[in-house]
């Protein structure tokens, strides 16, 4: 069988188009491999989002969106965001949740070292006092963050890492977001 | 009456001097204290103080900026270790100050910077003879030294100060002074 021009012109066109698709199916399988595992964190954090994004941008960050469209806030890690952060024996590993406001929706410890962590960041008092509060407050342990004694150090770290990746995250993306809305 | 030409000079020369003095001095008033230091956290304290590790304290405050560095070190002190320390337009240098039943264990080599993702190790120091600090308002030192960092550095935003201890790491927070751009 021989194809005229056109035609052949046509297969072309036609097997670019699924190769393109053939790619964004696959990166966008990959992205939410990313994300594989933290499901319930996410949900924990955003309860009413449609869908999450994969892990991306730099810092690395999670969207969420309330349906297809509307972003209405971040998820990332603090690992992720401040890598060289640590607490007294290690790093800190939390996942953050910042709505488009600039404001935490909640802090979900995911790991850490630390000697006294166990009564100082893992009862979820701690996650909790950080509900609520905006990027531009203070977090000082003592003043708007509850100390704890004999774990100055890893309450202390644990808050200084919270601060600072939300500060970064809202830095680098929330102006842009901002200028996406409509 | 019309003054003598050289009464009339001394009189003028000695309103001068009045006024002179009468003006207060920078470097002096401008000072501040210790405790105001670490009020506004442009002076971090690091206390090594978890049960299983001896007791060590630490005090660091950024000297490289000239009003800063002057009213920490005095003159003098500032002048010889500018010379010494200052290099690259990135350098910062650090007084350190120390004292603690463990200072025998303290290494200056354990102590590096972070700012979101740069570290900062140590790129020179200078021990000083103690009391070098002319802060007022001081607590007993029992060593003194300069320490000084290379690399850029975001003056917005604080950098965290580690000293890795043989148990684990002790973090701070330092935060620049306001105004720093037009000092440094």
């Amino acid at each position: 069988m021989i194809w005229t021009p056109a035609e052949t012109r046509l297969v072309r066109r036609w097997i670019t188009v699924a190769l393109l698709l053939a790619a964004i199916i696959r990166v966008d399988a990959w992205l939410q491999s990313s994300i594989r595992g933290l499901e319930p964190h996410l949900n924990a954090l955003f309860p009413k989002a449609a869908r999450f994004s994969g892990k991306t941008g730099t810092p690395a960050h999670i969207k969420v969106f309330a349906d297809e469209e509307q972003l209405i806030g971040f998820v990332f890690s603090t690992i992720d965001v401040e890598p060289l952060e640590r607490g007294y024996e290690g790093p800190i590993e939390m996942l953050v949740g910042m709505d488009t406001a600039g404001r935490l929706r909640g802090v979900d410890l995911i790991a850490h070292r630390e000697p006294y962590g166990y009564f100082s960041i893992e009862p979820p008092e701690f996650s909790a006092q950080f509900v609520g509060k905006s990027i531009l407050d203070r977090f000082r342990v003592g003043e708007d963050v509850d100390g704890v004694t004999t774990a100055t150090i890893t309450v202390s770290s644990a808050t200084r890492v919270i601060r600072k990746a939300a500060r970064r995250v809202a830095r680098e993306h929330l102006a842009s977001a901002e200028n996406d809305q409509p | 009456m019309t003054l003598p030409v050289p009464t009339a000079r001394r009189l003028a020369i000695g309103l001068l001097a009045g006024i002179i003095l009468l003006i207060p001095r920078p470097a002096a008033a401008q000072c501040p204290t210790w405790d105001g230091l670490l009020a506004d956290e442009s002076l971090l304290d690091i206390t090594i103080s978890a049960p299983q590790m001896a007791g060590l304290r630490m005090w660091f405050v950024y000297v490289t900026p000239a009003t800063l560095g002057r009213c920490t070190l005095g003159d003098t002190l500032f002048d010889t270790a500018s010379a010494e320390l200052s290099g690259a337009q990135d350098r910062h240098v650090f007084w350190i100050g120390t004292e603690g039943p463990a200072l025998h264990l303290f290494r200056l080599e354990r102590i590096y910077m972070i700012q979101e993702t740069r570290r900062y190790d140590m790129v020179g120091s200078l021990a000083l003879d103690s009391p070098a600090t002319v802060l007022n308002g001081k607590p007993p030192l029992t060593a003194e030294a300069l320490i000084a960092f290379e690399g850029p550095v975001d003056f917005a935003e604080p950098v965290t100060i580690f000293y890795e201890g043989i148990m684990g790491s002790v973090p701070g927070e330092y935060w620049f002074p306001e105004n720093l751009g037009s000092d440094r």
